[in-house]
């Protein structure tokens, strides 16, 4: 059923088991349509799940999740051409190169080619794009990885953690590189362990602390620092005096 | 109109060229049903070929999909030489074709056990799971991807088959010969897919792959030693009285000498029909699941 929502991303009383690491316990979160939103979460704290949730890969125990006006349980065709997810651990077709590896996805999604050279040039891909992909560093391999889940231009769209591998100074490349590549009209919702980056990238931010959210802040909301502890959720010290 | 020029009109009329200068109208229902189609069947284009490229980057994989077979031939044929005695001659053919077989069937078995495990490994089979392909189009793309294979390894083995070379009196109709071989090459590439994907899930490993080639080619050394000491008769004897097994043989056999029954060769089919659809419903059911449990 699809429902008229202002919010790309709603989670209200969300529970699930998680046998990788935390389970949610009534979190909840919403996301505004357009927003670069940060979840921040310490390594287990289930950041993973909920982005597997969001994109309908688990189904939750209990609890209403809502994304782009639809539920995204059962997966439809037509909801995973809305939107993209760049996994932790991402997957590629390793003996292609470059070109080939993100022509094929834009040409299962309806791309055209020239979008794909436009991603190219903005995630600094040129040079290698003639590279297979099985030969690419850490950090080409994770600007890939973005390049593979932006191409077919998704209203909503989960980075789970993309500069986790990487060296400091590879880190602070991409993240300047999300930065000036923010896909206009683009709802990014984006998981990360670093206080640093979601100050750079988002304009809203979620911390999941123990399964539950803990902490909603937004820049945009007022000229203090609207931060809110949820009631009942445990407030990790550490994340609240680091973002005040 | 010259052939290059017809070429030009019917793909511009199918909207796969842009024509230079005009405009290109088709009636609407005509457009409706060829750019639906396109948008349709395109996708599973573009990635079937990129899987087939790809799959023959990998060294192992080439040389299991078209060395192997023709490995396994030539081994075959040379120990028949040396467990018959005197000059081969036609009425050896039918070793030739039980070589032929088990050739298909080894490399088929092992190259889509191998090629789906390397999948899973990289990943390439979650990112397809979680491309917008409904199920009957990821299921047509295993389907094609199993064909393409097939055909591809079944050309080569023919050939070698019927090199004058080796003197087996394989006279027949070697495009003919390629239409069985390519039918047993996919059956038992959806086998070992079958085996590898359900390993897969519960955690294959090097050995779990080394163990099957052990075994693979244990049944065929040990089909070898039989048929040296004169079992084959009675091994073919037991065939023969399994009705589809007996078809197959008996079209490969009409096949390679040329006297193709047609009768013979449409019952065959059937058969070979039956068991293609008892094997696509297994692997459409598994396709489905994937989709459902794709985690990555």
């Amino acid at each position: 059923m699809h429902i008229h929502s202002p919010s790309a991303l709603v989670m209200r009383n969300v529970h699930a088991p998680n046998p990788d690491g935390q389970s949610l316990v009534d979190f909840s979160m919403s996301i505004e349509r357009g927003a670069f939103h940060g979840l921040l979460g310490n390594g287990s704290a289930g950041k993973t799940l909920v982005a597997r949730i969001a994109m309908g890969l688990v189904s939750p125990e209990s609890g209403n999740v809502v994304v782009l006006g639809a539920n995204p349980v059962p997966r439809r065709t037509s909801y995973l051409k809305r939107v993209g997810y760049q996994a932790q651990r991402p997957a590629f077709f390793p003996r292609t190169t470059v070109l080939e590896h993100l022509r094929t996805v834009a040409g299962v999604y309806g791309t055209s080619d020239h979008k794909v050279s436009i991603l190219l040039e903005a995630l600094l891909l040129e040079e290698c794009v003639n590279t297979r992909v099985e030969r690419l560093d850490v950090s080409e391999r994770q600007r890939l990885a973005i390049a593979t889940s932006v191409v077919h231009q998704p209203e909503f769209l989960v980075l789970d953690e993309p500069t986790y591998p990487l060296e400091v100074a590879a880190r602070s490349n991409l993240i300047s590189i999300l930065r000036s590549s923010n896909v206009a009209g683009t709802t990014t919702l984006y998981l990360t362990r670093h206080l640093d980056e979601l100050e750079k990238l988002c304009d809203s931010v979620t911390v999941l602390s123990g399964g539950s959210d803990v902490l909603h802040y937004t820049s945009r909301s007022d000229d203090n620092v609207a931060a809110s502890a949820h009631v009942g959720g445990r407030t990790s010290g550490t994340y609240v005096e680091a973002t005040s | 109109m010259s052939t290059a020029s017809k070429s030009s009109v019917l793909f511009s009329a199918r909207a796969l060229k842009v024509p230079e200068t005009g405009s290109v109208v088709l009636h609407r229902k005509v457009q409706k049903h060829v750019i639906g189609a396109q948008r349709k069947y395109r996708p599973l284009v573009t990635m079937a070929k990129t899987l087939y490229v790809s799959r023959l980057r990998d060294p192992i994989n080439t040389i299991i999909l078209v060395g192997l077979p023709v490995l396994v031939f030539w081994v075959s044929v040379a120990l028949d030489r040396t467990f018959a005695f005197g000059e081969l001659s036609h009425s050896q053919t039918p070793s030739a074709i039980v070589a032929l077989i088990a050739a298909v069937i080894i490399s088929g078995t092992l190259f889509g056990f191998r090629s789906t495990l390397s999948s899973h490994r990289d990943g390439s089979i979650a990112l397809i799971a979680a491309m917008p392909f409904n199920a009957v189009i990821g299921w047509a793309l295993h389907v094609i991807l199993g064909f393409m294979f097939a055909l591809t390894s079944a050309v080569v083995t023919v050939i070698v088959a019927t090199a004058p070379v080796y003197d087996l009196g394989i006279t027949g109709n070697v495009p003919l010969l390629v239409l069985p071989v390519t039918a047993g090459y996919w059956l038992s590439y959806q086998i070992g897919y079958l085996v590898a994907h359900a390993m897969a899930s519960r955690g294959a490993n090097v050995k779990a792959f080394a163990a099957l080639v052990a075994v693979t080619f244990a049944g065929f050394v040990a089909m070898e030693v039989l048929t040296g000491y004169g079992i084959q008769a009675e091994i073919s004897s037991a065939l023969s009285s399994i009705s589809p097994v007996s078809h197959l043989h008996s079209l490969v056999q009409q096949t390679v000498v040329g006297n193709v029954q047609w009768q013979s060769f449409g019952q065959s089919m059937l058969y070979l029909l039956v068991l293609t659809v008892a094997v696509m419903t297994a692997t459409r059911a598994i396709w489905t699941q994937r989709g459902e449990n794709m985690n990555r």
